[in-house]
């Protein structure tokens, strides 16, 4: 049942805006209580931060949990308001299986976003969407413009921590999919390998 | 866009931004992560909205002797990310938790957030922050330029329903607070008056 609050223009469902054509840009949109929200575009070191995550962890999936995968880019509800809402991290693991003709991504287990200067505010504003979902077990939240990472993890209890486990050296360690990922191989090929 | 960075105004804690003047801006005011978020001031129909709902809320727990307390913008630290930084204030909030001297208003069981359609981002952004506080059971979304009220509630998992129940007439049953509003009560004294 839709909200019993009036749907003003612009404001779009989830529905409305899995079928908008894009304003041709190619410009990736995320659907935010309704309304649209542009991404950044592309930048040289968040893209390959990017491109290493999906390796790594793609790597060590294929080999430890070959019943989970990888997906860039995945389209996330939330439990809360779902029908005006759409967000889109860097990275997801889930461990449901794909099917066809399927726009969101089911069941995320982990939850990676990349920072930037600029989407900072956008991307903190998602976490707790992130958490609200039952299957997500693990956020991170790698920065591109630092050798830093903050990493979220659910208690057993199923609450959330009080504040995120901050990494700036070694490895973060992802129960969620038994991976010890360092910063090393985070930030390798960027101008941040120097500092680690 | 430049690639220039702004030259921002340092970063707040909470404890700076409680003991903050508010630089003079008239109309609510939180923190979010480090940074003042300013809403316009509130219509006079959001403010009777939120008036009323302090006014019953408050009636029923005295008249029930609860030790609970209802409060008006109360600064609430979120549930995840960096709560030295971080407040929401949602138009009315109840606790139990015994008083303390605490800053902020701690273990919310039930916030209130009356919406107009120009505050609808802002105010969910602090509805989400603040939706994984474990003593949080009700979230309730009144509308103020229509009648419609929005009531969120979390299943025997603790999971929120993704779907509100939906109230245009009758009664709201917050169980969070063993109350049984009707929404004419919500709307009494507004334009909007059934």
């Amino acid at each position: 049942m839709n909200s019993a609050a009036p749907k003003l223009p612009p404001l779009m469902t989830v529905e409305e805006f899995l079928a908008w054509p894009g304003d041709g840009s190619g410009r990736i949109y995320e659907l935010v209580e309704g309304e649209l929200r542009a991404q950044d575009a592309a930048r040289d070191t968040h893209g390959t931060i990017h491109a290493h995550l999906a390796r790594i962890i793609g790597n060590h999936i294929e080999a430890a949990r070959p019943n989970c995968r990888v997906v860039a880019a995945p389209g996330l509800q939330p439990n809360l308001r779902a029908t005006w809402n759409y967000r889109i991290p860097e990275i997801a693991v889930t461990c449901t299986a794909n099917r066809a003709d399927v726009h969101k991504t089911p069941d995320p287990l982990l939850v990676i976003e990349v920072l930037s200067p600029s989407n900072v505010r956008d991307t903190w504003s998602n976490i707790p969407l992130f958490a609200s979902l039952p299957s997500v077990m693990e956020i991170l939240v790698v920065d591109s413009t630092e050798v830093i990472a903050h990493l979220l993890r659910r208690k057993a209890d199923g609450s959330w921590p009080e504040n995120p486990t901050v990494i700036e050296s070694g490895a973060v360690h992802l129960t969620s999919i038994d991976l010890a990922l360092t910063l090393t191989d985070i930030y390798r090929g960027t101008h941040l390998a120097i500092a680690t | 866009m430049t690639r220039t960075a702004p030259k921002l105004p340092p970063l707040m804690t909470v404890e700076e931004f409680l003991a903050w003047d508010g630089g003079g801006h008239v109309g609510k005011q939180e923190l979010v992560d480090g940074v003042v978020r300013s809403m316009a001031p509130a219509s006079a129909t959001h403010a009777i909205i939120q008036g009323n709902l302090v006014y019953s809320i408050g009636a029923h727990l005295r008249a029930h002797g609860s030790r609970c307390r209802v409060a008006p913008e109360a600064p609430i630290r979120p549930a995840i990310g960096n709560l030295s930084r971080n407040s929401r204030a949602p138009d009315v909030a109840v606790t139990c938790a015994p008083p303390s001297t605490s800053k902020t208003f701690d273990e919310p069981v039930l916030i209130i957030e009356v919406l107009s359609p120009s505050n609808i981002e802002d105010t969910w952004e602090s509805i989400r922050a603040l939706a994984p506080l474990p003593t949080l059971t009700e979230i309730v979304v009144v509308a103020s330029e229509s009648v419609a009220i929005e009531i969120y509630r979390k299943d025997a998992k603790g999971t929120w329903g993704p779907e509100p129940e939906v109230l245009t007439e009758g009664t709201l049953h917050l169980a969070s607070i063993g109350l049984d509003l009707p929404v004419a009560e919500v709307y009494r004294g507004t334009h909007l008056e059934l």
